[in-house]
């Protein structure tokens, strides 16, 4: 089968050798994901990248990749090490900010499954007053977003959290906030929608319609939707507050929304549908499109342009969630990979490399997923899952020099 | 029941209830009949079944591409999965006359979902008016009730319900919490229905319970942890905008019950990555709300890892519904698009083969006095589709014989065939090529031949090529030879008796790419005839994609093996073809058509399809 022109680097050379982490620059929701502010991140930092390959030893050999073809390379420049957990046996990592906090789930030691913040590593549960509460996205300054279950109410519930303190996310009367991403400036991407009549149990089965919060403490905005689009949700939020998520009528249409919530949608790989997941420093969308046998992961200029960035990953599958100047994560999947287990993955322009998945003694990964990327200091950190034989998580951290 | 507004303003009915009671207790007395004798609509001897599964329909564009979609498929039968139309067409009777354009006559039965309890959009018996039973259910239909399909030689019993719904003025207890009637009702269903040897025990309700949103169970712990716990094939349900399909759920080790708001290894009995799961390891649950209202997020966090696929608003959005194929051994669920992306799931699951099991129309659950909709036996609507017909009439078109082979040609040549033994002139002969080289291939029929179908190649590999020629014999005729590149090759010949020899092709063939398709399927298209009593040819060719291996088939259910060959040239990529038969009585689309593979090596091939119906004489 031939699935396209694999780049991979064959040389030994670093990211930081290039350039691409100056400094921290990414944040990201859980399957959404924005970059924070774009300090120090250099416009057109793919195209020098490329050009850096080119001229210093990062060789990018095409390969015609087959079905019997050769594996999807690892990335060798990539540690992978397991997060601590709070006593259980799994957890997962859905989030970064640009500075390095991480948050997600982790199994206590009764079984249940927490929310938790990693500063530097170390775990802390975060105390949300919900059933089943599960955080979705943090900033730089802490500001921990998510959503759980209000059971004397019996309705779902949008939250912020910071420094111990629980808060629930406005919202106008009947309807429900679920926030997905928040940025380094404190805006916040999700949806809304309606809240029903509760007799016959929990549960929300209206359409969602895209909504920012300018702020955590301010009213939420709906965001208009294009032509024939009935409802829809935004996953992602950029540094200057532009929102990227799907609008969805007959289709699902990739769409951003300028600061002033004016919606544009983007083009797909093939007409049949896209959805934005994160938006890099640089105003750069990342995300999935449908193709023939699944969906690519892809990546939008500022213009609205669509590369083809899952080609290379060499399966059917793969989808991007988060990405800083020139380096994409996300996930994809191989025949010749594992059998077909989905595993988390890097682009480096469009040069697609596993990230392996962790273990220890007490756990072995065979799958995984890559949520998110930051830049701390010379290296990328990439946070995500793996998986191990029996469905059993961990929370990941990749570091990538 | 109270009147109640909140939220959104979900308004009771009290008043419908009464009608529904006055309007059922026609029911009571006219189902006696319904239900306690075979239903004639069905099949005789089905050896395979599909059928159409979606839930959370409303009424729009969408909602008829899906039905459509179930339709052009070749669905038997569909179920909606409850919540239906949203008011997004009113009153009842227009949503109902909506359905039944786009169905057409596939029957088209539901299960009620929280939207048409007792409202706020539309109330249930008020659809199950205009939309009633076509199967011969047991039970109250559209509340709690169980068909086994085909009536007469049960492949599958589904069994539908109500949990935690609000049926104004039933006095029963819809709660499904263990010793409850709907408990028992569910308990008792699935127990006949092994003792029946009824191969697949679906269960299906619109609530759901362990699922892909942030919410948690709205249906009945003790319903999902007994349908776990007797092992329940597969699992439906819906009220989550999105599909989520899990791996099968068992009770084991530390597994005592299923969590909702965490994730418990021991739960997850098997987590094969193509899908390919043995029957009682455990229960699959598949969450199909996708029928066209909306989709919403799913979250890929807390009880993520009990699912081995989803589609959501945030992974490739796609409106479509999860078609199920059972035959006596297998249980094939596929999710099928309608619109939006290009989500496509698959999983299968495999028993030995069992004694055939006896016939289970007479109603074994315990009656209820719920409000029933007026009377099913006015019902006129033509027979469900199955795959499998009665034997043709000895005038009708059939395969005389056949032939195969296939090897290499190491230059630019051509490879010479077999005409099949014992061929007459006037029989149509068809002359299958299935070609791996990259580059082009099958661009020349053999001279004298027609060109039924034009070279295409797999969508997994350009190197993957078929095409299918034919020819009415003569007198006298030789066979034919097939020019082609150096390239390794496989074909059949199939000789037809009683073909039309004006016009042997009843519509165009079509083909299939097989795009999306893991090994070990090889799938050929479902194709819709324009004559009855026609022959429907299938070909499933492959690539095998790992050097030196060969590959052989298993025919597709109910279908007859013509030939079968491979190439079997080492340090390449070899060619393999399988040519099957059904004979066909009515217009019906076929519905498609899967053959196994078996891989000497390796389980990575290049698959492609074709189906031809031929049009008999006269």
């Amino acid at each position: 089968m031939l699935l396209g022109t694999l780049e991979f680097n064959s040389g030994g050379a670093t990211l930081a050798k290039y350039g691409f982490f100056n400094k921290a620059s990414s944040v990201s929701g859980s399957t959404l994901f924005r970059l924070g502010k774009s300090r120090d991140v250099r416009p057109g930092a793919l195209l020098t990248a490329l050009v850096l390959a080119a001229e210093g030893g990062m060789v990018m050999l095409p390969v015609a990749a087959t079905a019997a073809g050769p594996d999807l390379p690892a990335a060798t420049n990539c540690t992978p090490q397991l997060l601590p957990g709070l006593g259980g046996r799994g957890s997962n990592a859905v989030a970064s900010s640009s500075n390095g906090l991480v948050v997600g789930l982790a199994d206590n030691a009764a079984g249940e499954s927490v929310p938790v913040l990693w500063r530097n590593g170390q775990p802390t549960q975060i105390a949300i007053p919900l059933q089943a509460p599960a955080p979705a996205s943090v900033n730089a300054s802490g500001v921990v977003v998510g959503t759980g279950y209000d059971a004397a109410n019996e309705v779902l519930v949008g939250w912020w959290w910071q420094d111990g303190q629980y808060h629930p996310l406005p919202v106008n009367p009947g309807d429900i906030a679920i926030p997905s991403a928040v940025s380094d400036n404190g805006v916040v991407a999700g949806a809304l929608v309606a809240d029903e009549e509760h007799s016959d149990g929990p549960g929300a089965d209206e359409d969602e319609h895209p909504a920012v919060w300018p702020s955590v403490t301010t009213a939420p905005h709906e965001l208009a939707l294009p032509a024939g689009a009935r409802g829809g949700h935004a996953f992602a939020v950029g540094p200057d507050g532009t929102a990227g998520g799907v609008a969805l009528g007959d289709d699902a249409t990739p769409v951003l929304w300028a600061p002033d919530g004016s919606p544009k949608a983007l083009p797909t790989l093939s007409g049949k549908g896209g959805v934005v997941l994160g938006i890099d420093s640089t105003g750069q969308a990342v995300g999935q499109s449908g193709v023939a046998d699944g969906t690519h992961a892809v990546a939008w200029a500022a213009t609205g342009a669509v590369t083809d960035v899952g080609a290379a990953a060499a399966g059917a599958t793969s989808s991007a969630a988060s990405a800083i100047a020139g380096v994409t994560v996300g996930a994809g999947s191989s025949s010749s990979v594992r059998g077909s287990r989905p595993q988390a993955v890097i682009w480096i322009g469009k040069s697609a490399r596993i990230l392996p998945p962790g273990s220890d003694a007490q756990f072995t990964g065979v799958s995984g997923s890559a949520t998110s990327v930051s830049g701390q200091g010379a290296n990328a950190v990439v946070i995500g899952f793996s998986a191990a034989d029996n469905g059993l998580r961990r929370a990941t951290e990749w570091s990538c020099k | 029941m109270e009147l109640q507004v909140k939220g959104q303003g979900r308004m009771r009915h009290p008043v419908v209830a009464v009608l529904a009671v006055l309007l059922g207790t026609a029911l009571v007395v006219g189902n006696v009949d319904v239900l306690s004798r075979p239903n004639d609509s069905q099949a005789a001897a089905a050896t395979s079944v599909s059928l159409g599964f979606a839930g959370d329909t409303g009424g729009n564009t969408v909602t008829g591409k899906v039905i459509d979609a179930a339709r052009n498929a070749g669905t038997s039968a569909f179920f909606n999965l409850g919540d239906l139309s949203y008011s997004q067409i009113t009153p009842e009777s227009a949503w109902c006359s909506f359905v039944k354009q786009h169905a057409g006559s596939m029957p088209y039965e539901f299960i009620t979902g929280n939207h048409e309890d007792d409202g706020p959009d539309g109330v249930w018996s008020n659809f199950a008016s205009c939309l009633p039973d076509q199967l011969g259910s047991v039970g109250n239909y559209a509340q709690q009730f169980y068909t086994d399909y085909p009536a007469s030689s049960p492949l599958v019993r589904l069994i539908m319900v109500s949990p935690k719904l609000t049926y104004s003025g039933s006095g029963l207890d819809w709660s499904y919490k263990s010793g409850t009637q709907g408990y028992k009702f569910v308990t008792s269903a699935i127990d006949s229905a092994r003792a029946a040897g009824i191969p697949f025990v679906v269960v299906g309700m619109h609530m759901y319970c362990l699922s892909m949103v942030n919410y948690p169970c709205a249906a009945s712990p003790d319903l999902m942890n007994m349908l776990v716990s007797k092992k329940v094939d597969l699992y439906l349900q819906a009220h989550d905008h999105a599909y989520a399909r899990s791996y099968p759920l068992a009770l084991k080790g530390s597994c005592t019950a299923i969590p909702v708001s965490s994730f418990n290894p021991d739960c997850v009995a098997d987590t094969n990555a193509n899908g390919q799961f043995a029957a009682g390891t455990g229960t699959i649950l598949a969450t199909v709300g996708s029928g066209g209202r909306s989709i919403n997020s799913e979250s890929n966090t807390t009880t993520a890892p009990y699912f081995q696929s989803f589609m959501g608003s945030n992974n490739n959005p796609t409106y479509g519904f999860l078609n199920v194929s059972v035959t006596s051994t297998t249980l094939t669920g596929s999710f099928v698009r309608a619109s939006g992306g290009t989500y496509a799931d698959k999983f299968t699951i495999t028993r030995p083969a069992a004694p055939s099991p006896t016939p289970t129309a007479t109603p074994t659950a315990t009656a209820t006095a719920t409000p029933t909709p007026p009377p099913t036996t006015t019902t006129t609507a033509p027979p469900p589709t199955t795959t499998t017909a009665p034997p043709p009439p000895t005038t009708a078109v059939s395969v005389r014989s056949s032939a195969s082979g296939a090897g290499e040609l190491t230059a630019t040549g051509s490879y010479t065939t077999s005409l099949p033994a014992g061929w007459q002139p006037g029989d149509t002969v068809f002359l299958y090529s299935q070609v791996t080289v990259a580059g082009s291939a099958n661009t020349t029929a053999p001279a004298g031949w027609t060109k039924a179908v034009g070279d295409f190649t797999s969508a997994g590999s350009t190197s993957a090529h078929q095409a299918v020629w034919y020819r009415v014999m003569q007198a006298g005729d030789t066979a034919p030879s097939v020019a082609e590149p150096a390239s390794r090759y496989a074909w059949s010949t199939v000789a037809v008796q009683g073909a039309n020899t004006t016009t042997p092709l009843d519509v165009t063939p079509v083909t299939d790419t097989n795009s999306g398709v893991a090994y070990p399927d090889v799938r050929a298209p479902s194709i819709t005839p324009v004559t009855p009593g026609a022959l429907l040819l299938t070909a499933h060719g492959v690539r095998n994609a790992t050097n030196s291996a060969t590959t052989l088939f298993s025919p597709p259910a109910g279908m007859t093996e013509l030939g079968e060959s491979t190439s079997n040239i080492a340090s390449k990529s070899n060619a393999a073809l399988e040519v099957d038969s059904l004979a066909l009585t009515d217009t019906s689309a076929t519905g498609t058509k899967t053959a196994t593979a078996a891989s000497s090596s390796g389980a990575l091939i290049n698959q492609c399809g074709s189906a031809i119906v031929v049009r008999p004489a006269g």
